[in-house]
C-alpha cells in the first residue's frame, strides 16, 4: 500500500478523534468554568469532568501511532 | 507528613460568668475547632450573644458606612494600631467622621451635580448661539408659533414650498441642523408635519432674555467657581481620608473580631448557669489548652478529653495538613481538588515530588526556567504577603522554574528554544546546520536528548513516568483501602499487575529506543521467547498473561461486580498514553520557539541591516514572550491534570472537613490584653 495513504489515514484518525473530543469538551468545559467561577474549590472537580472525553483523542492517537508503524513496513513498496 | 494531624475531641465546661474569658482564650490560642451545637431541649439551649455584641455591631455599621462614603481602598498602614488605642479613640473618631464626612460628601455631590447641570445648559446655549437670535424672540406671542430645536434633514426649502408666511433660520449643528421657525398659529399643523418628518427634537431656550453668548460666559464663570469649591471639598475629604484611614481600617478589623467573639455563644450549648464548648483540638495541643485555661481562669472551668471511638474520630475529625515548609505550598493543589479525609493519605508530598518534575520536563529550557524564576520571585514580592494562595503559587512557580532550568541545562541543552550547540540527527549522526548559541558562547553542556529530534525517546520517557507515577498511586490506594475494605485493597494489587502488563507490552514496541531498551532488558528480554507476532508487532505472552490474570482476579475477589472494574482496563491504557502529553507539550513548545527563532534569524538578523536587526530583536522578544506564556500555562495545567486525573483517582477520595479553629488574623490592628 502507498505509505502516503497510510499517512493520510493516520492524520484522519487523530484529526477526527480530536474534533470529537473538542465537541464533547465544549459542554463540560463551559460548565466547569461556570462552576469554578461560582466556587473556586470546584476547580479540581471541574478538571476531572472536563478531561473525560480526552479518552477519544487518545484512542485516535493510538491508531495513528500504529498506522505510522505500518508506514515503515510499506515504505518503498 | 503522610497523614493529617491527629485530633482529640474535647469539651470545655464552666459557669456562664466565665464564658467571655474562655472565648477570649480560645481565640488567642487559635487551636480549637468548634463543633456547632444544634440539638436544643428544655434544659440545654443555644447561648445568647455576649452583652457587648449590640454596641459593637452598631459601631461596625457606622464604620462601614464611613468606609463606603470615603471610598477607603485597602492600604498598607505603616503601623498597626493597638486594640487599646482603638477603644480609646474610635468612638470620638466615628462621631467626628460621621459629621464631617456626611456633610462633605453631600456638598461634594451637590457641587458636582450643579457643574454637570451648567455644562448641559451650555451645550443648549451653544445651539442657540449658532442660530444667533436673541433669546427673547422665542416666546410671548399671541398669534405666532415658534419652534426651536434640532432636525436631521434640511427643511428650509420644504417650508418655503408650503407658501405660507414664515421666518426660518437653519444652520448646521452636530451632525444635523439647528433651526428656529416662526409661523402663524393657523399654519402650525402643516409646519409641524414637515418638522416631524425631519425627526424634529424640540429644544427650548433656558433663558427668555439676553443673548446666548452672555449666558455662556456667566455659566463658565460659575463653573470655574464651583470647580474650585469642588476641588477644595475633594481635598478636605482626602485629608480626612489620609488622617483617619489607618484608624478606621484598624477599628473595623478589631470590631469585626470582637463581634465574632461576642456571637460565639450562638454556636455552643448553655444551660441557665453553665456552658459547654464541644470541639476538636490537635492532640499535641490538648495539654496546652488545658494549662492555659487553668492558668488564666482557675479550676472553675474544666477541659476534658471525650475519648471518642476510633470510628467516630475517623469519620468526623477535621483535617489539618502538616507538611514540611518546603512542600507546604503544594497543599494549594490538593485543596483545590478537595481536602483529604481524616484517615486518608495526604498526597501533598507526592504532588511536591512530581508536579515540578513534570512541569520542568515539559518546559525543559534554561531560558524559560530563568523566566519562571523571575515571575515567581516577582509574584512573591508583590502579592505574596497579602494572599496565602498567591504566596503558595509563587513558590510553586519557583520550584517549577528550578526544575525547568535543570532539565534545560542538563537534559535538553537549550535556552529560549535555541540549542547550545548545533543539533545532531540521531539517525544519521550528521551535525545539522541550524541556529544555536555557539555564536555567543560555548556552553560546556551537551544535550542528552535533542528535544525536537529524539521525539521517540521523549515519548518513551513519558510512558516510563506514567508507569512509575501510577504505580505509586495504586500503592497509596492499597494503603488507603487497607483500613477500610480488604477486598478493595486486593483490587489495587490486581490493578498494579495489569499496569505492569500494559507497561511490558508497551516496552516491546519501545525497545528500539535507548530508554525503552534499558527497561526492556529488565522487564521484557528475559521472557522474549514467549511471544508471537501480532498486528505488525510482537505480543508478549507474559504481558498478556498479567493483564488477563489481573482481569480474572477482579471476578474472583469481587464476584459479579468485578465486571465494573474489568471495563476500566481500557481506561488504564488511555491513562498511560495520556502521559505522552509530557512529550507532546514539550515538543510543541520547543518547535514553536524554534520556528519563531528561525523566522526572525532568517528574515531580520541575516540581512545585515541595522534597522532590520533592531526591529527583528523587538519582534523576537514579543514572540518569545508568547511562547513563554503559552508554554508555562499549558505545562502547568497539564502537569496538574496528570496529578489530578491519572494519579489522584487511583487512591484519593477527599471531602474532609477543614480544620478551622476559633481565631483571627489581624492586618491593621494589634491585640492588647484587656
Amino acid at each position: 500500500m502507498d505509505p502516503g495513504l497510510i499517512a493520510i489515514g493516520a492524520g484522519l484518525a487523530i484529526g477526527i478523534a480530536g474534533l470529537g473530543t473538542g465537541i464533547a469538551q465544549q459542554g463540560t468545559g463551559a460548565a466547569a468554568v461556570g462552576a469554578t467561577a461560582e466556587d473556586p474549590k470546584m476547580f479540581g472537580k471541574g478538571i476531572l469532568f472536563m478531561v473525560l472525553p480526552e479518552t477519544i483523542v487518545l484512542f485516535g492517537f493510538v491508531i495513528a501511532f500504529l498506522l505510522m508503524g505500518q508506514m515503515d513496513a510499506h515504505a518503498g513498496t | 507528613m503522610i497523614k493529617s494531624e491527629r485530633m482529640s475531641r474535647i469539651a470545655i465546661v464552666g459557669p456562664r460568668k466565665k464564658l467571655d474569658k474562655v472565648i477570649h482564650i480560645l481565640y488567642e490560642l487559635n487551636l480549637f475547632h468548634l463543633v456547632d451545637f444544634v440539638e436544643e431541649d428544655e434544659e440545654v439551649k443555644i447561648g445568647a450573644p455576649l452583652p457587648e455584641a449590640t454596641p459593637v455591631s452598631h459601631r461596625l455599621i457606622r464604620l462601614r458606612s464611613i468606609m463606603r462614603a470615603l471610598k477607603l481602598d485597602e492600604v498598607k498602614p505603616e503601623r498597626a494600631i493597638s486594640a487599646a488605642e482603638i477603644k480609646r479613640t474610635s468612638d470620638q473618631a466615628i462621631v467626628t467622621l460621621e459629621l464631617e464626612v456626611t456633610q462633605k460628601v453631600e456638598s461634594r455631590q451637590g457641587l458636582s451635580s450643579r457643574i454637570h447641570e451648567l455644562k448641559r445648559q451650555n451645550e443648549t446655549l451653544e445651539m442657540f448661539a449658532k442660530i444667533g437670535l436673541p433669546l427673547n424672540v422665542y416666546s410671548d406671542y399671541d398669534s405666532l408659533s415658534a419652534y426651536s430645536g434640532i432636525v436631521q434633514t434640511r427643511i428650509k426649502s420644504k417650508i418655503g414650498r408650503l407658501g405660507i408666511l414664515h421666518e426660518i433660520v437653519e444652520v448646521e449643528y452636530d451632525g444635523g441642523y439647528a433651526i428656529a421657525v416662526f409661523c402663524k398659529k393657523s399654519d402650525s399643523s402643516a409646519t409641524q408635519e414637515i418638522l416631524t418628518a425631519a425627526s424634529y427634537q424640540e429644544v427650548n431656550p433656558p433663558f427668555s432674555s439676553g443673548t446666548s453668548r452672555e449666558h455662556i460666559r456667566t455659566n463658565n464663570e460659575e463653573i470655574m467657581r464651583l470647580e474650585r469649591a469642588l476641588s477644595s471639598a475633594e481635598k478636605e475629604i482626602d485629608t480626612l481620608r489620609e488622617k483617619y484611614t489607618p484608624l478606621v481600617l484598624a477599628a473595623e478589623e478589631h470590631y469585626s473580631i470582637e463581634i465574632q467573639k461576642a456571637e460565639t455563644p450562638l454556636r455552643i450549648a448553655t444551660t441557665q448557669n453553665s456552658f459547654v464548648f464541644d470541639g476538636w483540638v490537635p492532640r499535641s495541643a490538648y495539654r496546652r489548652i488545658k494549662k492555659e485555661i487553668a492558668g488564666q481562669i482557675g479550676d472553675k472551668v474544666t477541659v476534658e478529653d471525650l475519648a471518642i471511638s476510633k470510628e467516630e474520630e475517623n469519620e468526623k475529625a477535621p483535617v489539618r495538613l502538616r507538611n514540611s515548609r518546603i512542600s507546604r505550598p503544594f497543599e494549594l493543589f490538593v485543596e483545590l481538588m478537595s481536602t483529604p479525609r481524616y484517615n486518608e493519605i495526604d498526597p501533598t508530598i507526592f504532588v511536591f515530588a512530581v508536579f515540578p518534575l513534570f512541569f520542568g520536563l515539559m518546559i525543559g529550557d534554561l531560558g524559560y526556567g530563568f523566566g519562571l524564576l523571575l515571575v515567581g520571585w516577582l509574584m512573591y514580592r508583590k502579592w505574596g504577603k497579602d494572599s496565602d494562595a498567591v504566596r503558595k503559587l509563587s513558590l510553586i512557580v519557583l520550584t517549577g522554574g528550578i526544575y525547568a532550568c535543570i532539565f534545560g541545562l542538563l537534559l535538553f541543552g537549550e535556552a529560549f528554544g535555541l540549542p547550545f550547540h548545533p543539533p545532531i540527527d540521531p539517525e544519521t549522526g550528521t551535525v545539522l546546520d541550524e541556529p544555536n548559541w555557539e555564536f555567543l558562547f560555548n556552553m560546556p553542556f551537551h544535550p542528552v536528548m535533542e528535544k525536537l529530534l529524539d521525539v521517540g525517546e521523549y515519548l518513551v520517557l513519558s510512558v516510563v513516568a506514567a508507569w512509575i507515577h501510577m504505580t505509586a498511586g495504586l500503592i497509596l490506594g492499597f494503603f488507603n483501602e487497607l483500613h477500610h475494605d480488604r477486598r478493595h485493597a486486593i483490587v489495587k494489587i490486581l490493578w498494579l499487575i495489569i499496569l505492569l502488563g500494559i507497561f511490558m507490552q508497551m516496552l516491546v514496541v519501545a525497545k528500539y529506543t535507548t530508554i525503552g531498551g534499558a527497561f526492556y532488558n529488565i522487564f521484557g528480554a528475559p521472557f522474549e521467547v514467549y511471544s508471537m507476532p501480532f498486528a505488525g508487532m510482537s505480543l508478549s505472552f507474559v504481558a498478556v498473561g498479567l493483564i488477563v490474570g489481573g482481569a480474572a482476579g477482579f471476578f474472583v475477589v469481587l464476584g459479579r461486580s468485578g465486571a465494573m472494574e474489568f471495563m476500566e482496563i481500557l481506561s488504564l491504557v488511555t491513562n498511560v498514553i495520556s502521559y505522552t502529553r509530557l512529550a507532546g507539550i514539550g515538543v510543541a513548545k520547543g518547535a514553536m520557539a524554534f520556528a519563531f527563532n528561525s523566522i526572525v534569524i532568517d528574515n531580520f538578523f541575516d540581512t545585515g541591516s541595522i534597522i532590520l536587526i533592531i526591529v527583528g530583536a523587538m519582534v523576537l522578544i514579543l514572540l518569545q514572550l508568547l511562547v513563554f506564556a503559552l508554554g508555562s500555562i499549558s505545562s502547568g495545567i497539564q502537569a496538574l491534570r496528570l496529578n489530578y486525573v491519572e494519579f489522584f483517582l487511583k487512591f484519593f477520595k477527599g471531602g474532609g472537613v477543614d480544620f478551622e479553629p476559633l481565631g483571627y488574623e489581624r492586618k491593621y490592628s494589634r491585640a492588647t490584653e484587656v
